[in-house]
């Protein structure tokens, strides 16, 4: 995990870039450079009106659990428009054809979807339960789900980079279910392989 | 990533996290699975609150502790029980040899 000084500076570069890449984009493409210096704008926004709201409430922002899911979002989302931007500029400048656009909008999708899912278990859901232990279903399919995220956008990845243009579209389709297919085989496996015999905790460590 | 890595490389941490795995517990839930002391205990909690791996939520005086891993953390947690034993039957292998090493030496004085 992050510190949260280290978020702060990630999220504040990809901005930088982001309008760096915008700026370069715009003699090219001046309505794509408009939406994403919008897309900077709008995060920057957020991110000091929140802040302003905990600081009007006395809390203490830097350690807020608010303030690293906001970071969290804006440095996902910029990386997209980095990704976007920076495709769109080397496809104007002619380094890279249509096909090549295409293929990295699709890798950066799964890119997202991978962070998403990783991220997806270290969400406090489980403060709602007095002593934890009627939320233990709720954490249990944030980690299922986790993990169906993280394999299925490896898969979307990995699909949009070597599979044929005209088949990706049914490929992709595919990356969900047969993550869910995957991850219950390995669950099963997993099952079978530790009895109740070994169960967690029933040996007394030293 | 340094401190996770610190935390997963105990097995009482790593034994930890298995039986927070099962569900959130106390403190002192937590504590009655193990044969070390208190104070050694709340190191080993202090380790795994700082890499980020659980949480605490304190409710009065209890204080119940939640799992907080990412799917990477989980990972690394499963190679960290893989080679974690590994490791430990390295280095039984290894006490096992130097033992008799030692006896060939006393045989030899």
């Amino acid at each position: 995990m992050m510190k949260p000084k280290t978020q702060s500076n990630v999220a504040i570069t990809l901005m930088l870039m982001i309008v760096v890449a915008a700026m370069i984009a715009w003699p090219y493409k001046q309505q794509a450079s408009l939406i994403v210096l919008g897309g900077v704008a709008v995060f920057s926004s957020v991110w000091f009106s929140v802040r302003m709201l905990h600081l009007r409430c006395g809390k203490d922002w830097m350690s807020s659990t608010s303030r690293r899911e906001i970071l969290f979002g804006i440095i996902l989302a910029s990386m997209l428009l980095l990704g976007s931007i920076s495709a769109t500029l080397l496809k104007e400048l002619e380094l890279i054809d249509q096909d090549m656009t295409k293929r990295i909008a699709g890798v950066l999708i799964g890119v997202m979807l991978v962070c998403m899912g990783n991220y997806m278990p270290k969400k406090l859901t489980q403060h709602s339960g007095s002593c934890g232990c009627g939320t233990r279903k709720s954490a249990s399919l944030q980690r299922f789900m986790g993990w169906i995220f993280v394999l299925a956008g490896l898969l979307y990845a990995g699909v949009w980079m070597l599979v044929d243009l005209n088949m990706t579209s049914f490929a992709t389709m595919l990356t969900f279910p047969v993550a869910v297919a995957i991850i219950v085989i390995l669950r099963l496996v997993y099952l079978r392989m530790n009895k109740p015999t070994d169960a967690i905790g029933s040996v007394r460590h030293d | 990533m340094n401190t996770v890595f610190k935390a997963l490389s105990d097995p009482t941490r790593r034994r930890v996290l298995q039986l927070l795995r099962e569900r959130p517990m106390t403190a002192g839930e937590l504590a009655e699975h193990f044969e070390v002391s208190k104070p050694t205990m709340s190191a080993h909690f202090a380790v795994l609150r700082e890499a980020g791996l659980v949480e605490p939520v304190k409710k009065g005086r209890v204080i119940t502790y939640h799992l907080m891993m990412s799917v990477l953390e989980e990972a690394m947690f499963g190679f960290a029980q893989v080679f974690g034993l590994e490791m430990k039957s390295m280095e039984e292998k290894n006490t096992k040899n130097g033992l008799k090493g030692t006896s060939q030496k006393e045989k030899l004085q």
